[in-house]
């Protein structure tokens, strides 16, 4: 190319001293990025290829590696960003738009971390969780209206299907076609050694994975890949996806190149079509029309199974949700702005979506004012990123969390954000085998249950600082919460007090 | 159980360690015409090249034969056997008895009818350690070695005494070296390898002319070949 | 008895397990002085061929081979590990030959080298198994 305008944006820093010329940096990047040179004997590295996803830096023996941002700039400029500035560059180059892979990067705020959570002291004493028991376990589901007893009293069993959770978090929707089989295999493992569910995404259920069936949620998307009875049947629960937090309003598409061998066999679509998911579902023009399709999967599978409808937070989330309360679903999901992606537009990605804490917050208000709170479950997700951000979603008022992007990074994930490129040097969101045999199950899924059993006894840790024993007790709690650097307007939304009242 | 090995090499140690896994009662008696406590014939053309030394050639630990009941008769010579009475007379008239007798004397060199080959002041066969260390006292700078076979054999005592600073020659009656195991091909290699180490050789020789006998001969290998 | 087993499914043909080898044998603490500017020469070396990958050492055979063949009584099995006696071993390489692994090596010393578990070189798990990044090489017993 004869004008270069766009400059590597990182640079590959190795210290020689180090280096010993093992290749394994070679050998284990996808991008191609690290050459031996036989008559030097010396490693070299191309830094326009790399992606920073220290795929190299992890395996190198000697840590001989690091990747930092480049200092090569442009005249500092509080308005026009390099970034700004560089995706001009490339829109000019190429005519298309810009596609990018994970959460929203950009600098909004992130309320999780204004808010503070409460410990007991002196007045009500905190909680020991090794000692006394604390109860982590959540049902998802409908709730009736009242005790019913029969004519001698006993109590009547009028609870609708619930899902029990060992803890309150699950793993968020990720299609089998975005990510890899292996990385299906270590969710689906480990949701059901932790006694949680993860959820298929709307690529479909792997034949394989079916024996996982109850520790899994199936995803009926619009594009309806992979949904047939057996599908519907073997699930915990069933997850209408209406819309997804990084791309609300817009559907999906997972190109015909990576529609091969069990991916096509799977989403059941002939191999190379390029898979689309529209943007409404074809069969979902207003809200009747989602009660509609709710009844028809309840039907369908003789209602045992609660059904989820996921939507993106947007601006008018309370509305939205409250009329998926009174259509049937048992389970309403909001995947806020910062949620995660294979791929998706940038400028929907960075700049369409509202704060999962603030959608959670009215969504909760809105319904406990209609008197409609029992008849659904909330789960939120859009970064959770920790166990923190956990207790501090349910005491704005969910049920239960997803987490995607959290699962991702357990198993190795390094957030390089180039998963639309199919080259994960991770295994994870990507189908070439070579690459995907770098997750080895057996170890994934030992990461997730391990970073899932430290968020548990972290969670009761907190609980119990705040003398809390059960998630229950916790659950919409605002008491708990308070906020700093917060305006008047963001408490009043997120029905909390400053801190220090 | 009287048990009688004649032999003190790898099959005599074989046949003691099986016996003793199913008799640890009967008696053994070893009989060698050698002096040394069992050893690995192979090694020796790596004590030439000093690679090893006694102690470390020895097959089996200093302790084997009193660990496993053996009495060794060393330096006596099995010269008749007996089979009416089970008897093994050796050279010194004395005569051992048996129930089960074991004969495991190994191979001797062949040594081939070559005229004027009794008028040669040095020579040597290579098979045994007794051979090596006669051949090494004998060896001086500057000798002139002439190896009469390129079997294994052969090359090995060449190898061992490769190192020693003196001219080797090597004949064989075969057109190529190590004639029994390899092909032209492969054969032309090793002597190549050979002769990067000054190790001269005349093959396809059959003549035999007795023009020196101050010539040295270091081996006579046990399949027999012939001489120049 | 333990050995060391390797899944070809997990093997990424990365070779970092042949570089901790070559580092478990020096008596060095850190990896880049003990290996900068070294070719290597270790026990556990990486075959590959058509996207398959595999890692061979020796495998500890219950009827070695190499043992039958040793002329100096070098290799020898002890505890069911076959170990070789540097001192003894006069560089035949006829081991080198009989192994049908390929798992003998000669060593730069001239004796040969092969696997042995780590257990010159430190107590646990031998250093390829805690090297390998997929879990493709691992320390079991297997009941053979």
């Amino acid at each position: 190319m004869a004008v270069q305008y766009i400059y590597p944006e990182y640079e590959v820093v190795r210290n020689y001293d180090r280096c010993i010329a093992c290749r394994v940096c070679e050998r284990q990047c996808a991008n191609e990025v690290h050459e031996y040179l036989a008559d030097s004997n010396k490693m070299v590295a191309d830094d326009s290829k790399c992606v920073n996803c220290h795929r190299c830096v992890a395996l190198c023996p000697t840590r001989a590696l690091k990747i930092v941002k480049t200092d090569h700039t442009f005249k500092e400029n509080a308005n026009w960003s390099g970034k700004s500035i560089t995706e001009i560059y490339k829109q000019a180059e190429n005519g298309g738009v810009l596609l990018s892979s994970m959460g929203n990067p950009e600098n909004y705020p992130v309320y999780f971390d204004k808010l503070l959570l409460n410990a007991s002291q002196v007045t009500n004493p905190s909680i020991d969780p090794l000692r006394e028991p604390m109860e982590t376990r959540v049902f998802l589901g409908a709730k009736p209206e009242k005790i019913e007893r029969d004519e001698r009293g006993r109590l009547k069993n009028n609870l609708p299907p619930q899902i029990i959770l060992s803890m309150p978090v699950m793993f968020s929707a990720m299609s089998y076609g975005s990510i890899s089989y292996n990385a299906h295999e270590s969710l689906a493992r480990a949701a059901a050694e932790l006694g949680i569910l993860y959820n298929t995404g709307e690529g479909g259920l792997h034949e394989n994975l079916y024996k996982y069936g109850k520790h899994t949620i199936v995803q009926v998307a619009s594009g309806r890949f992979g949904v047939h009875k057996t599908y519907l049947d073997s699930g915990a629960a069933i997850e209408i996806k209406m819309g997804q937090g990084a791309k609300p309003g817009i559907g999906g598409h997972l190109p015909g190149a990576k529609i091969v061998g069990d991916i096509s066999k799977t989403r059941m679509i002939p191999e190379g079509t390029d898979a689309i998911s529209p943007a409404p579902h074809h069969d979902i023009y207003s809200i009747e029309d989602l009660r509609q399709l709710v009844f028809s999967l309840k039907e369908a599978t003789g209602y045992t199974k609660p059904v989820i409808v996921k939507i993106a937070a947007v601006h008018n989330v309370a509305a939205i949700a409250s009329g998926i309360a009174r259509s049937g679903a048992d389970i309403i999901a909001i995947d806020g702005f910062r949620g995660g992606t294979g791929a998706a537009p940038t400028r929907i990605r960075d700049h369409v979506g509202i704060p999962i804490e603030l959608a959670l917050a009215s969504v909760d208000k809105r319904l406990r004012e209609e008197g409609i709170r029992n008849n659904v479950s909330i789960v939120v997700g859009g970064s959770i990123r920790s166990s923190a951000d956990v207790v501090k979603a349910v005491a704005l008022g969910a049920d239960c969390v997803y987490i995607g992007t959290a699962a991702l990074i357990a198993l190795g994930c390094h957030l390089c954000r180039s998963c639309h490129t199919g080259k994960c040097n991770w295994g994870i969101a990507t189908q070439r085998e070579d690459l995907v045999k770098r997750l080895n199950p057996d170890l994934g899924y030992r990461r997730l249950v391990n970073l899932m059993t430290a968020w548990k006894h972290e969670i009761k840790e907190m609980m119990g600082g705040m003398g809390i024993n059960s998630i229950e007790a916790l659950r919409g709690n605002r008491l708990m919460l308070r906020g700093v650097g917060l305006n008047e307007k963001e408490l009043e939304i997120l029905g909390i007090k400053h801190a220090g009242e | 159980m009287k048990y009688v090995i004649v032999g003190n090499s790898a099959a005599a140690v074989g046949a003691v360690e099986a016996i003793r896994r199913n008799d640890k009662e009967g008696s053994i008696t070893i009989i060698s015409d050698e002096k040394h406590h069992v050893y690995s014939r192979p090694l020796i053309s790596y004590l030439l090249l000093g690679k090893t030394d006694e102690n470390r050639m020895k097959y089996r630990d200093d302790g084997f034969y009193i660990d496993n009941g053996c009495e060794l008769l060393s330096g006596k010579t099995a010269v008749k056997i007996d089979p009416g009475e089970k008897r093994v007379i050796l050279d010194d008239g004395a005569s051992v008895s048996y129930d089960r007798l074991l004969l495991c004397t190994g191979s001797s060199p062949f040594v081939p009818p070559v005229p004027g080959l009794d008028k040669v002041k040095s020579k040597f066969t290579f098979t045994t350690l007794d051979d090596a260390k006669a051949l090494n006292d004998a060896l001086k700078e500057n000798s002139r070695v002439l190896i009469v076979g390129a079997g294994l054999i052969g090359l090995k005592c060449a190898e061992g005494i490769s190192k020693k600073k003196v001219k080797i020659t090597c004949i064989d009656l075969a057109p190529r070296v190590l004639s029994s195991i390899l092909d032209d091909e492969s054969s032309e290699i090793v002597k190549r390898h050979l002769e990067e180490h000054d190790i001269r050789f005349y093959l396809n020789r059959r003549s035999w002319s007795s023009k020196r006998t101050q010539h040295i001969w270091a081996i006579i290998p046990p399949y027999g070949s012939m001489c120049w | 008895m333990k050995r060391v087993y390797v899944n070809e499914q997990w093997c990424l043909g990365c070779h970092l397990c042949e570089y901790y080898c070559a580092f478990a044998s020096t008596n060095e603490k850190d990896m880049a002085r003990a290996l900068k500017d070294v070719k290597i020469n270790p026990r556990i070396r990486i075959e590959e061929k058509d996207g398959i990958s595999f890692a061979v050492s020796c495998r500890h055979c219950d009827e070695p081979l190499c043992v039958k063949s040793c002329i100096t009584g070098a290799l020898t099995k002890v505890n069911g590990i076959i170990m070789i006696d540097k001192n003894r071993c006069i560089g035949c390489y006829t081991c080198v030959l009989s192994c049908p692994y390929g798992a003998v090596y000669p060593s730069e010393d001239g004796a040969i080298q092969k696997c042995e578990l780590c257990i010159k070189t430190h107590e646990g798990t031998p250093k390829c198994v805690t090297g390998c990044p997929n879990g493709a090489i691992v320390f079991e017993e297997r009941g053979e």
